[in-house]
Order: structure tokens, then sequence, then C-alpha cells
């Protein structure tokens, strides 16, 4: 009963957006502001109805409605509460629902914020958010209904997923979700800007927080998802350029050159247009991606069944492309840069080039991803695309990348000076120099692994460095100490140093991928019971298996037991595993880990034969990989940092004196 | 300096290791793995053939184990696979023919890109050398109180 109130709420959450967009439109052109309060009103409504109508899936969910189709295909009496909770996000027609709450989420929130110099915006943003808002609402009433009842409810449901029972599965989806969502709202303010012709900055800064917002869950979802690759696929790594992951890579990707670029137009007001089609690539990958991976067109380890919403989404893809060029191309007279660029090296010039290396790696990946598609179209045999590819075209791009955060911080907006630059790079290329040198003595002999280490070192000295000036500066004209310094120094420039730190946390998490990409390695080795066998300086003894109880009793576990003797002569044991779900008919390999912080050992259980007479393990060493996860934390710190208060706003002429008294006092 | 110095010391001290194991013997386990790594699972999306559980990707490795038993090279078994079951099976993608495109397509949009990208910087550059220097800054009030600022602690 309360299950169907909630379908019922979501019908006319969907009938609400579109109120909500039609009556801010018509407020807008009629110029009657009754009209447009009206249609915020609306949009604030929807979050409160989908909100009803996932709390009437939980409550199905929770009381093991089976008659739900939805209810028995998630879960079953076995389930425990927690994944009986999240399992509304377990498989599409839930998922979806989800993300309409998030969405309405955010729409709310933007409604609720105080408006005072973005009136003008308003209905707009509101028509905007209310039309992607509804056409969600549309795919769930109409394709994906998670509400639907069948006949006749079975006993008892199938379970969730084995795949999902995981902490980084629980929380990567609404992350990502609340990343794609929160970037709607830039997007929103885009759309609105143009429609009203609008020449200044206003979308721009009444957004950036958002889109600051957006981005950072995004990368806590990106975290996430490798974290949950790496704890539950067994596959020893955490990234596997899986169209899964690559989705929201892309989006990502082109969100962080449009971060960059933004910069630009907020202080020079140039790359307008630039930043208009940044913006509304960024929400086109969001949608293009959803529209591949949700339709089942391409495969991937989520593996959602394949379902017919891929014409639908194709169809608005269509549509929004339509719109969205012809509102840019109209548009474009509005768009003209306040100031022509006075130097290629300069900041501008850098963060163009750096927008070039964003979108062209973004492209790559885009391409590789959709390959086995263009394959089939093209030649009819599909091909897929493996880790390879992007391995050898991708990962350059992005070294590049790291070098960019190496040099952009030094050159000066409008023109930068070749010796200034050249001093300042002096001390960074010493460490980075002596790091390869190091290194190389050390016995790393791969050359472009060490060149990426050196790079990395460079980088981060760099970074450090820019810390380092700013506290020293302090410290000298206001006497401040150190740590005080760097307090007031974040706090004075919250985005700079902020963005800084986010830079760190890249170059960290560079090091790891290195480390684990150019020195991880992997062996499988077969052994008899009390048999021995040595990986990378750790000895591993068999010492047989086990069926252990399953968690939540619908699987078969078994696990194998080994001593491990470290390098270091320590011992231990590790206890890798496989769970085996008959309903699902699907293994699942957990792996054990045992190492150092610095170099992990992953252990696998592959296979075993006479009751585990013999038994073969696979083993990963992947050093440094732990990086990857600290890398991400300082990422999202920086995030913090960057977004805690609202910083104060610099002008484009106040940056111009600024620089002028800097040049003078050369 | 010194934390900088700090931080590099642990990052030599991480990848000091150097990886010895990788050079054990190449025993048939070894190589039916290594061959397993390039070969796309058929049941598993997006994984690859060694790191997949399933029976149907065992009896894959079972058939790459016997016909290494038999004498064939680590190329031989893998074109056995790509002719029964087409380019697909391989994880690194053929550079000749159709596929040729997905190498040159990134390759391609990157000089794109490179070559708009310096277009701009050129024609801007160019235009800008007659251009007008920015606005007056006497207006605007934080540019005034900024300059205050310098003036002081300076």
């Amino acid at each position: 009963m309360f299950t169907d109130l909630g379908h019922l709420a979501v019908i006319f959450a969907f009938i609400t957006a579109l109120y909500a967009a039609f009556i801010s439109a018509f407020g807008a052109i009629r110029n009657d502001d009754r009209f447009v309060q009206s249609g915020r009103i609306a949009a604030l409504m929807i979050f409160p109805l989908v909100l009803i109508g996932a709390l009437g899936l939980w409550y199905a969910l929770l009381t093991h409605d089976f008659g739900v189709r939805y209810v028995a295909s998630v879960s079953n009496r076995a389930t425990p509460l927690f994944f009986r909770i999240t399992a509304l996000w377990g498989s599409q027609d839930g998922s979806i629902l989800f993300w309409c709450l998030i969405m309405s989420a955010f729409v709310a929130a933007a409604m609720l914020r105080s408006w005072g110099r973005d009136k003008p915006l308003l209905p707009w943003v509101t028509m905007t958010m209310a039309l992607v808002m509804a056409f969600f609402l549309f795919l769930e009433l109409f394709f994906a209904n998670a509400f639907t009842r069948q006949d006749f409810p079975p006993a008892d449901g199938r379970g969730l997923n084995p795949l999902l029972r995981h902490p980084g599965m629980i929380i990567h989806p609404p992350m990502l979700y609340a990343g794609y969502t929160g970037l709607l709202v830039p997007f929103a303010f885009c759309v609105a800007s143009l429609i009203e012709r609008r020449t200044d900055n206003l979308w721009l800064e009444s957004s950036r927080r958002w889109t600051l917002v957006g981005w950072a869950f995004l990368t806590a979802g990106l975290a996430l998802g490798g974290r949950w690759a790496h704890d539950v696929l067994g596959w020893g790594g955490y990234w596997g350029w899986d169209p899964s992951e690559n989705k929201p890579l892309i989006t990502w990707l082109i969100a962080t050159a449009f971060l960059h670029s933004a910069m630009i137009q907020e202080k020079r007001g140039m790359f307008k247009n630039w930043n208009v089609f940044l913006m509304m690539l960024t929400f086109a990958s969001m949608f293009f991606g959803t529209a591949f991976i949700r339709s089942g067109l391409l495969t991937s380890v989520h593996a959602f069944a394949a379902s017919d919403i891929g014409p639908v989404f194709m169809v608005a893809m269509v549509a929004i492309l339509a719109a969205c060029a012809l509102l840019w191309l109209t548009r474009l007279d509005t768009l003209k840069s306040e100031h022509m660029l006075d130097s290629a090296f300069s900041r501008e010039g850098i963060f163009l080039i750096q927008n070039v290396l964003f979108l062209s790696s973004a492209f790559t990946v885009f391409i590789g991803t959709v390959f086995p598609l263009l394959s089939e179209a093209l030649s009819g045999t599909r091909i897929t695309v493996g880790p390879p590819f992007y391995d050898q075209v991708v990962v350059p791009q992005l070294l590049a990348l790291v070098l960019l955060m190496g040099v952009a911080p030094l050159l000066a907006w409008r023109k930068a000076s070749v010796a200034s630059v050249g001093r300042q790079m002096i001390v960074p290329l010493v460490i980075a120099l002596v790091t390869s040198v190091g290194l190389f003595a050390s016995g790393l002999t791969q050359p472009i692994a060490l060149a990426g280490f050196a790079l990395c070192a460079y980088t981060l000295a760099q970074t450090l460095a820019e810390y380092v000036r700013g506290v020293r500066a302090r410290m000298q004209s206001l006497g401040e100490s150190a740590p005080l310094a760097l307090l007031r120094l974040a706090e004075r420039n919250q985005r700079r140093y902020g963005g800084y730190l986010i830079h760190i946390g890249v170059v960290l998490l560079a090091i790891g991928a290195l480390g684990k990409g150019f020195y991880g390695y992997d062996v499988i080795r077969s052994v008899k019971l009390n048999e021995s066998f040595t990986v990378g300086g750790y000895t591993f003894t068999y010492r047989g298996l086990r069926a252990v109880p399953c968690e939540f009793n619908d699987c078969q576990t078994t696990q194998a037991m080994l001593l491990v003797t470290g390098p270091d002569g320590n011992l231990s044991a590790v206890f890798p595993s496989r769970d085996f779900y008959p309903a699902q008919q699907h293994t699942a390999t957990i792996p054990f880990t045992t190492g150092h912080f610095n170099e992990e050992v992953y252990v696998l259980l592959a296979n075993w034969e006479n009751a585990g007479a013999l038994a073969s393990f696979q083993v990963y060493v992947n050093p440094l990989i732990n990086w990857v996860w600290v890398g991400s934390v300082v990422m999202i710190l920086g995030f913090l940092v960057a977004y805690w208060k609202a910083p104060e706003r610099e002008t484009a002429p106040a940056v111009a004196v600024r620089q002028a008294v800097r040049a003078s006092a050369r | 300096m010194k934390r900088l110095l700090l931080l590099l010391l642990v990052v030599w001290a991480l990848i000091g290791t150097p990886p010895s194991a990788q050079a054990q013997d190449a025993n048939l386990d070894d190589q039916t793995y290594h061959i397993a790594k390039q070969l796309n699972c058929p049941t598993c999306a997006g994984r690859n053939l060694a790191d997949c559980p399933t029976q149907t990707c065992a009896q894959w490795k079972a058939e790459i184990r016997s016909q290494l038993e038999r004498g064939k090279s680590a190329d031989e078994v893998i074109a056995f696979f790509e002719a029964r079951f087409g380019p697909t099976v391989r994880q690194e993608p053929p550079r000749e023919g159709a596929t040729a495109i997905l190498w040159a397509a990134p390759l391609g949009a990157a000089v794109v890109f490179l070559a708009i990208a310096a277009w701009v910087l050129g024609q801007r550059t160019a235009r800008s050398a007659s251009a007008q220097p920015p606005a007056a800054l006497a207006n605007d009030p934080y540019a005034a109180r900024l300059e205050q600022e310098v003036r002081e602690s300076a």
C-alpha cells in the first residue's frame, strides 16, 4: 500500500517537473514573477515527492514485499537490513529512482539558495533542471519502473548481486550520481545565461561552488569505484578501463578542464565561448555515457541487464545536443573575449594547452570505450579494447598533464618572463634529477618509469615550493610563525592553495599508478598441500582448504590458508577465498592482502583439485598501490580547503594591479 | 626544504626494491598465465582470461596449457584463439585493418586540437600586438585596497 503511494508520488513528481519547466519559461517570457515563483516552488516540490517514492520502495524492501518485482530481484529473506536499504540502487530500475532522488535534492537546494543578483537566471535555470529531472522521472516511470508488481509473488527473492556487497559499491554509486547531478547545476546556469543573452560571467561565478561540489563527488566516486574493483573483482588492480569506469572518467576529465578554463574567464574575461562549449560537453558526456552503459550496448563488469532504455536515451541525447548547439551558435556574438591573449607564454596560454590535453585524453578514452560498437558497425566484428590500448595512449597524455601542473603555477597571467620562470624551476629540477639518479642507482632502469618518477618529483617539489614561497613571504612581511602563516595563506586564498593540494593528491596518485604499472607483477603457482613457493621475497606455504560459513548463507565459501614468511622474516597468514553463489551461478574470488604499506601482496585462490590436495594461487605484488588511495584522499582534502568558505572574489583589474606591483618590485 | 627532502627520501626508499622475482623459471603455469593475460574472457565482461574464475575460462586455460604441452609457441596459441573466435579475443587490439582507426584517432585528434590551440595562440597574440592596454583600474575599490596593502607591507 505504502509502496503504491510511492509510485503515485513519483507520477506526481513527473507532472510537477513538467509544470515547473513550462511555467518558469512562461513566466520568463511574460516577464511575470508570479509564474516564475510558482515554477520555483514546483521544482522545489519534486524532492519531497521523489523522497516519498523512494520511501515507498524502501518500505517494500524492508518488509520483503516480493510482490514488487524489483524487490524480488535484488533481495531475499536472508539479505541483512543494511543491504536491503542499499538495494534501492542495487539494480537498474531502483538506481534510476535513486538517481532521481539525488538529482531532485540538488534541484531543491538550488531553488532554496538566495537568488539575489542571479534573479534573471532563475526561470531558465528552473526550466533546464526541471526538464532534465522530468526526463529521468519519465525513464523511471515508463521504462524502468521499480514499482511494477508481479501477479505471482515468489516465496523468496533472488538476493543482491554478490558483486555489490561491498562498502565501496554502496557509497560509490551515490557519489557518482551526486557528481553528475551536481554538474547539472552549472549546466543549467550556463543555459540560462545563454538564453538571456548575457555577456557577463555571472553564470560561472554563481555556479562555481556547485561545479566544485559536483567535481569532488565525481572524484570520490571514481576513487571508491577503484577501491571496490581492487577489493572485489580479484584482478589485483584498481583500474581496468572498463566502460563503467571510463564513463565517469570522461566526464571528470572534461569537468576538470572546465574548472581550469573557468578561472581564465573569471580573471581575464576570456575563453567565454570555450567555457560554454566545455560545460555543454560535460553534460553531454554524462548523458551519453549513461545511455551507453544503461542500455546494455556496452558490456561492463557492472553488468546492468540489457534493457530497452537505449533508444529513449539516444533520442533525448540527440535533442539535447541539437538544442545546445543551436543555443550556442545563436549566442556566439555574446561570448566575445574581453581581452586578447597577450602572449602564448602565459597562464592563459598554458591553460589552453592543458585544456587541449584534457580534451584529447577524454576523446581517447571515449573512442576506446565506444570502439566495440564502432568496429561492429564498420566491419561487422566487435573488437574489444583492453587496458593495453589505454596504457599506451592515455597514460602519456595524463603524464603530460602532471608536467603542466608543475609549470602552469609559475607562469604569470598575460605574459610570463622566461628568466623568472626558469629561476623558479631550478630547485625542483635539481630535485627531480637527484630523484632519478637515486632511483637509477638503486636498480630502477626502466626509462619511462624513471622519467615518470622524475616528473612526479619535479611537480611535487614545485607545488610544495608554492606553499613555501607563500609561507616565507608571510613570515617575512608579517612576522608570523610558519604554521600560522600556512594557515593564513590557505585561508586568504583557498581556491589557489586548495587547488595546489589537489595537485599534490594527483601527483601522489600518479606515483602509485607508476609503481603499480611499471613494477607490479603477478604470477600463478600450483602447489601441493604443505608445499611452498616464493614470490618476490615472500615465501608462501599452503596449509589446506576449508569450507567456512558464508556471510549471508547464500553462497559456498572455500577458504585457503597459507603461511607467509616476509622478506624480513616476519611470519603471517593469508586466507584468500572463493565464494560460489548457486542462485546466480556466480563465482567471486576474494583476495587477501599482506605485505607492507609500500608493497602490497595480493593473494587469490585461483583453483584447486582433489579436495584441496593441489591448489593454485595468483599472487600480485603491487608496489606503491596504496599511494593511489592516499592521493585520492588528499584530492578530497584539497577540495575541502578550496570549498570551505566562499573566498573573496578578485576582479580582473585587481589581478592586473597585483601583477603590476609584483613586476615593479622585481 | 626539509619536508621536501624527507618526502623525496620516502619516494626513493619505496621504489628501491628491484623486482628480482620476475626472473622466475618460466614454467608451464607461467606461460599459460602469461597468454591468458593477453586474451579476453568470453564470460566475464571487462576482464582478462587469467583473472576470470568461471568454468568456461577454466576450459580455455586448460586448452592453452595443453597446446603449450604439445609444443606450440605463445604466438601460435594466440593465433589459434584468434582464428577461432575472431580478433575480439585479444586484449590489445591489432594495429592493422579497421582497428588502425582506433590507434590513429587519438593521435589525429590530438594533432587537430593542438593545431587549433596553436592557431588561437598565434592569432590572438598577433592581434593583441596592436590591442589596447587593459581598462583603467582607478575605479576598482578592490584594486585600490590591494595597492594600499602592498604599500603598507613593503
